[in-house]
């Protein structure tokens, strides 16, 4: 009978850590997935940090942590991946009673675009893996890859151009607020613009002189619809990275810039649009936004429409006339409908611009598209060359 | 004797504006916690007739400033004119020397005066020409925000936005509240009739009162977890700021010693958490439309755990 | 090195057969030797030890078999996993294990001695209920058959009454050594603890990955942090605690009853509302229990200690 008392035992032994690991294997486990910074820039590379924390006395022999991300995001060592829609990883773990486990991966951006990891999936086994466990944890970590950098120097011409524009119109508004000098009082002068120390220090009456402002702002109109039976996806993605560059330069010299785009914002599920800012932290918030954008979303309104709305809403501002903005236009399409909203919102902002990318052998002018009739606008066009390196 | 002063100081702004309670309970969380409110509502809808009668039930001074895009900032703090009968340079205080401050549409100032108004909201002081003038306590600003004209107007930037204790909204009456409305100011105007209910004195021993209210280490854990969520979250640009936790921390305080009580509850942090915090965050813009920052805070509020009780196991 | 890989293939299947060989034969010497009387010298005892220890040793090796092959198993099925931590995997398992063995080694034969007098007694009374007093239970092996020692009390004549003050004196140095014993033992293996924690936990550098120990808490749930302290059981003389276990009581009766699930980002009132609990009085006095400087007192008690409205 001790014989069967023992065997009875050990079956039971078996049972409980079973049953041990089926209660608590959970508990206390906590897993954590971030990044090491907010983003990079495509082409860079970054740094996922997976932290398991078991804190309990069961140990964990082997424990799954299975996420997946964006395909455009590859691991350096890839065998646990499987990259189809997106990028699968299952990495393994061994955590001993009361430990923490911190691994750090490395991996390569290879396009722009906002990164999340939403789930994370634990499997766990018992001590003879005869029982499988399985969970699932929320994750909330989040990665920008920003648009990589046009070529700096093709972008000098088109900024150079507008910079000088916006100094052009710096002596022709004055700035209420800005006192330049001080000189007599005339006749009709306003009460509100008399100088009273001055006034007072001199005897007679004296009045400011107010400064030209130089608060002309640029809005960036970024068009990523594609007129053509296939998508050209490299042509948007560098559209997109002109605009970003484009904003660099100009925050670098304090101009304030806004952003428009119909591009879908991946977050907010609405076009993308960014108020006037200027200096880093609005160049990033841009860089941001740019990231955002989708490339494979169809349902985007014309860029004709978002010019045309632009232009009513300029048309019914307190100032009436639109002035004090200049505009940019990045858009592949040689349509003239385009040309032609793009050309009436331009009529009242001396200096916009538009920037064409497109492939070389594209025919510029195309039929139809005549930049010569627009005086409101230049054109710039700007050859994007095929990368025959990257794969899809 | 705190319950009955806070009870008849809501008794008397009743007598004046028709419901609301929510909304005139706020203005007093905003009003004991030392802070200041932003009302983003649209014209019409009281926010003038709140402010005179809080100011008349506590007898304070109340003065109102209608900010429009050629005010300057001197014209918010006042200035040193040359008095030639004198001889010499007479200051003349601006609007902002008073108790209760009404901004209106200060969205429509330039942010140059903007930030006159901000800077003498938190420092509590106004420097012109070198000389400092302290302002003299309760100070209290109602700004408004008109939300549907946006031409013409200078949006309050985030930094400047953090220094708002809370954002409110009031809302339109509903049908009986506008009846109530006919009826009571139809025949004349019950503000002439609002007579004090309240001193400074107490208004200032309230202040002190609200200082002491106790606050349970778990409450304050809870605070301080509803932060951080707003920094982890996504759609979130960037979240609140410690100094939105200290508000939230004021706030919180003074709401519970206007409920009778002497201690926080979580029922505070839940009603206050949103007008609180809301404004502070910064969230993915889209064209036209603000993102809705406040629907996220209540998204948050219901995921972030609030300590109660053990509810895992048995009875 | 051939060692292990023999050691590797014998791991690589599972060898049932082997194992069932082995507890057949230690089973057959453990009965052989049951069967056989004491009479016939050591060989019974003998036999019964060795079929026992045959057994116990079979038990233990098909676990570690059992282990090894499904670790073979996994191993085999994973190997071109980047960053796999197998020396870690090793490390864990080999401690997993050891504490699981340990543990076999002292149960089993503790099961075996402990239950022993249960089966007895199961025995004879199926023996009594079909053969009434026929058939004896083999009486288990009591040793090696030594003599009883003889008794010498006779040759020292009638033993004279111990004093009272020795008994008691007797009785409490009997106490106070084994109390000093037991001391000791707890501290010796305190100490043996702690040292094999911090052996076990001593840095070690298998793979990249960064790795550190945290001080153990004793407490398995995450959020209990976050719960609270709960409240003290019915000889709690607290009577926050009393209302707060009242009003735990409440939501979780009303809850279980509409099968409703209570969100964790709830306030007291958000609960009530959704347990459909309407009682202010005990609304008003768990918050004061709950977040309040001080605690309640007996009259509050008093107010909530019926039965409430629903």
């Amino acid at each position: 009978m001790k014989l069967f008392s023992a065997a009875a035992c050990a079956f039971l032994l078996w049972i409980l850590q079973d049953v041990l690991f089926h209660r608590f294997w959970a508990r206390g486990l906590c897993v954590s997935l971030d990044f090491n910074c907010r983003g990079v820039t495509e082409g860079e590379r970054g740094i996922l940090r997976e932290t398991i924390t078991n804190a309990k006395a069961l140990p964990l022999p082997v424990l799954h942590v299975k996420f997946h991300m964006g395909k455009h995001l590859v691991f350096t060592a890839s065998g646990n991946s499987r990259i189809t829609d997106h990028n699968y990883r299952s990495d393994i773990f061994s955590c001993m009673p009361w430990q923490k486990i911190r691994r750090t991966l490395e991996f390569d951006c290879r396009r722009r675009g906002y990164y999340t990891i939403d789930q994370v999936q634990l499997v766990s086994y018992d001590l003879f893996f005869s029982s499988r466990y399985v969970a699932s944890l929320p994750a909330r970590a989040a990665f920008y890859v920003y648009p990589g950098a046009a070529d700096p120097g093709r972008l000098t011409l088109p900024f150079r151009s507008l910079t000088g524009q916006i100094l052009a119109q710096k002596a022709l508004i004055p700035d209420p607020f800005e006192t330049r000098s001080v000189r007599p009082y005339e006749t009709c002068d306003p009460y509100r613009s008399v100088n009273w120390k001055a006034t007072a220090r001199t005897g007679e009456l004296k009045v400011n002189v107010y400064a030209p402002t130089s608060s002309r702002q640029v809005m960036l109109l970024l068009d990523v619809d594609s007129d053509r039976i296939w998508k050209d996806q490299d042509l948007t993605e560098e559209a997109i990275r002109l605009c970003g560059s484009y904003c660099g330069l100009l925050t670098g010299e304090g101009i304030p810039v806004s952003v428009s785009t119909n591009g879908i914002d991946c977050i907010t599920g609405s076009r993308g649009y960014l108020e006037a800012g200027a200096g880093r932290g609005h160049w990033q918030s841009v860089m941001e936004l740019l990231a955002r954008i989708s490339s494979d979303d169809n349902d985007r309104l014309p860029m004709e429409e978002i010019i045309e709305e632009m232009f009513s809403s300029s048309q019914s501002s307190a100032a009436g006339d639109g002035s004090g903005l200049v505009y940019v236009l990045i858009s592949p399409k040689q349509r003239p409908s385009l040309a032609l909203a793009y050309n009436g919102l331009c009529r009242l902002s001396p200096g916009s611009q538009w920037i064409l990318p497109l492939r070389p052998g594209q025919d510029f002018p195309s039929e139809g598209f005549c930049p010569q009739q627009y005086h409101h606008m230049s054109v710039f066009p700007w050859e994007v060359p095929y990368d025959y390196s990257q794969t899809s | 004797m705190t319950n009955t002063l806070i009870q008849s100081i809501k008794e008397n702004i009743s007598r004046v504006i028709v419901g609301r309670p929510d909304t005139v309970d706020l203005l007093l969380t905003a009003l004991l916690a030392d802070g200041h409110v932003l009302l983003e509502d649209v014209p019409g809808t009281g926010k003038t007739m709140t402010a005179k009668a809080l100011a008349r039930s506590l007898d304070l001074e109340f003065s109102r400033i209608q900010f429009t895009p050629d005010l300057l900032p001197s014209d918010v703090t006042g200035l040193n004119y040359f008095d030639q009968k004198e001889s010499r340079f007479v200051f003349r205080r601006g609007p902002v020397f008073t108790h209760i401050l009404l901004a209106d549409e200060i969205n429509r100032a330039t942010p140059r005066t903007q930030s006159s108004l901000l800077e003498a909201m938190e420092e509590r002081q106004v420097t012109i020409d070198g000389d400092t003038c302290v302002l003299e306590p309760p100070f209290f600003v109602i700004a408004t925000q008109n939300p549907v004209e946006t031409a013409g107007t200078y949006p309050l930037p985030e930094a400047q936005l953090d220094r708002f204790l809370m954002e409110i909204s009031m809302g339109y009456p509903d049908k009986p509240e506008e009846l109530a409305i006919l009826d009571r100011f139809g025949c004349g105007d019950p503000l002439k009739e609002l007579g004090p209910v309240c001193r400074i004195g107490d208004l200032m021993d309230l202040r002190q009162k609200a200082l002491r209210i106790y606050v349970h280490p778990l409450l304050k854990d809870y605070m301080v977890d509803l932060v951080q969520a707003t920094r982890k979250d996504n759609r979130i640009l960037n979240g609140a700021s410690p100094r939105g936790t200290l508000s939230l921390y004021r706030a919180v305080r003074a709401h519970a010693l206007i409920q009778g009580r002497d201690y926080v509850v979580p029922e505070d942090i839940k009603t206050l958490a949103v007008p609180v915090l809301a404004h502070r965050l910064t969230t993915a813009r889209t064209f036209g439309l603000q993102s809705s920052a406040r629907e996220i805070m209540s998204q948050l509020l219901s995921a972030v755990p609030l300590p109660t009780e053990d509810w895992r196991q048995g009875v | 090195m051939i060692i292990r890989r023999l050691l590797n293939c014998w791991f690589r299947k599972m060898r049932t057969g082997f194992y069932v060989s082995a507890v057949c034969l230690s089973a057959g010497a453990y009965f052989i030797g049951a069967m056989v009387r004491s009479e016939s010298g050591p060989v019974a005892p003998f036999l019964t030890q060795a079929g026992f220890a045959g057994f116990l040793l079979t038990a233990l090796f098909f676990f570690i078999h059992l282990n090894l092959h499904a670790c073979h198993w996994f191993l085999d099925h994973f190997r071109d996993t980047d960053h796999l931590p197998t020396r870690q995997i090793s490390h864990v398992n080999s401690f997993c294990m050891t504490l699981f063995l340990c543990l076999c080694l002292g149960a089993m034969p503790a099961a075996a001695w402990s239950l022993e007098p249960l089966w007895q007694s199961l025995y004879r009374w199926f023996a009594d209920f079909g053969h009434p007093g026929q058939i004896p239970f083999p009486e288990p092996d009591t040793g090696t058959g030594f003599s009883q020692s003889p008794d010498l009390s006779r040759l020292l004549g009638e033993p004279r009454p111990t004093p009272a003050w020795i008994v008691i004196a007797d009785r409490i140095f009997r106490v106070m050594g084994y109390i000093l014993i037991l001391l000791f033992v707890v501290l010796v293996c305190y100490r043996l603890c702690r040292q094999f924690w911090t052996w076990i936990t001593r840095p070690r550098f298998f793979d990249s990955d960064e790795k550190i120990y945290l001080t153990p808490t004793w407490s398995l749930g995450s959020d209990k942090k976050k719960a609270g302290p709960k409240p003290a059981g019915w000889f709690s003389r607290s009577y926050s605690e009393k209302i707060r276990r009242r009003y735990r009581r409440e939501i979780l009766t009303l809850s279980r009853k509409k099968k409703l699930t209570l969100p964790p980002s709830a306030s007291p009132s958000q609960l009530e509302e959704t347990a459909g609990l309407n009682h202010k009085v005990l609304h008003r006095l768990y918050e004061k229990a709950r977040y309040g400087p001080e605690e309640c007192t007996r009259q509050e008690w008093e107010e909530i200690r019926g039965p409430g409205p629903r």
